[in-house]
């Protein structure tokens, strides 16, 4: 929180946090992109960022203990999902940066690593106005869907993340690095899986089963 | 680091856009611009928050870059917080904690997608009255919000018109409003924006 101290410190490490070993595999590859260097230990060094990365940010709770806000370790959560709920939890408990794993490219990790390690408050935008939003009911099917799994693969998840953005298959082919193609059967799959009938429906049901 | 972010500073007088200015000069990854047309995020210094203020964040939104907004304001309460954040703002300062370090983190932030507020202003939001569950929901006419319920069930425009007994040009004409006032890129964006502000 002394900011113009902590400016010329080095750049900070990350020890990842992951139950699932494939998000585990992916986050660790991302780190290497940024140049970031992964370390076993989590409370080695003051610079030392904690990742946690899982699906629903509920998760977060259980996979990651509690930080004082008066602890040196900086924590950041990436998820899938972010229930504003479970959203005020993780804030709470002194995780202050969050990404989501769409948008968790590796410029954007290591802008989230340092607000971390630096203590500062780092949101996607959609999630800070959920927050914000007072949405703290969440829907009742969305209740219903949550304790279950999701529906959805980690990369359906993603791109109907985008589209809840408004991006169109274009844009979302850039965000994650593949062909238009790609995307489009992506989005076919998701839809029928969800049952929905077009964008505007499948973000809905995105957004109201907390998927998203 | 790539090429440095390209930055506007728009302040309601001219001490204000000098003090914010210089805050910015030292930092390698900002040009500070002064024509608005390629800057990838804006700076607004505000003297003080209403109504006015979310119509500016929402006027620099749409600009033809859509620029990424940096609200600096004197003081806030945690519901103005909100409605600004909601406008599109994605970083929020009060004068007082924007610090040249600050500043130029929160504007790094904006433009790479990101939204920040100051430790100390994020306590006071969580530890604020919860606004009124759908508090945004008074910034669209109860026709939007039909409309918008209804795109939300998957319906297309034709059978929204029929089951709202509008024409079809109406239900298109209050779908581009909404998405316009609020700077949405199309009905997806829409539809998950007001699930997320609590709007339906």
């Amino acid at each position: 929180m002394n900011g113009e101290q902590e400016k010329s410190r080095t750049a900070p490490t990350a020890h990842v946090v992951a139950p699932d070993a494939t998000i585990r595999a992916e986050v660790l590859a991302v780190l290497r992109q940024a140049g970031v260097t992964s370390v076993p230990e989590p409370y080695g060094s003051p610079d030392t960022v904690i990742v946690t990365a899982v699906a629903t940010v509920s998760e977060a709770l259980v996979a990651c203990p509690p930080q004082p806000r008066s602890a040196p370790q900086g924590t950041l959560v990436i998820a899938d999902r972010f229930s504003p709920a479970d959203v005020v939890r993780v804030l709470r408990s002194g995780t202050l940066v969050m990404l989501r794993f769409a948008d968790a490219t590796p410029s954007r990790l290591a802008a989230a690593l340092q607000a971390a390690r630096d203590g500062e408050v780092r949101l996607p935008h959609e999630v800070l106005v959920g927050v914000l939003g007072g949405v703290g009911t969440p829907h009742p099917a969305g209740t219903a869907r949550a304790a279950g799994r999701s529906p959805l693969t980690p990369r359906q998840t993603r791109v109907l993340a985008l589209m809840a953005e408004g991006q169109d298959n274009a844009m979302i082919a850039r965000s994650l690095l593949c062909s238009n193609h790609t995307v489009k059967n992506v989005i076919y799959d998701m839809m029928a899986r969800l049952q929905v009938r077009n964008r505007a429906h499948a973000v809905a049901c995105g957004v109201e089963a907390g998927l998203i | 680091m790539g090429e440095p972010m390209w930055v506007n500073v728009v302040a309601t007088d001219p001490v204000l856009e000098a003090g914010v200015t210089s805050a910015m000069l030292g930092c390698p990854d900002i040009t500070v611009v002064t024509t608005r047309e390629r800057a990838a995020v804006t700076v607004l210094v505000v003297d003080h928050m209403g109504q006015d203020t979310l119509d500016s964040v929402r006027a620099v939104r749409a600009g033809a870059h859509r620029p990424e907004v940096v609200l600096v304001v004197p003081e806030v309460e945690p519901a103005d917080a909100l409605w600004a954040i909601a406008a599109g703002a994605r970083g929020l300062l009060r004068r007082r904690e924007a610090t040249a370090d600050r500043l130029t983190r929160a504007v790094l932030a904006a433009g790479a997608g990101d939204c920040t507020v100051s430790p100390d202003m994020l306590d006071r939001l969580l530890a604020a009255p919860a606004v009124p569950a759908g508090a945004l929901a008074s910034n669209i006419s109860d026709r939007e919000r039909a409309v918008l319920r209804l795109l939300a069930d998957g319906r297309e425009t034709g059978e929204i018109a029929q089951e709202l007994c509008y024409s079809t040009r109406t239900v298109t004409s209050v779908v581009h409003d909404i998405t316009r006032r609020f700077r949405l890129r199309n009905r997806a964006h829409a539809v998950a924006f007001a699930l997320r502000a609590g709007m339906l």
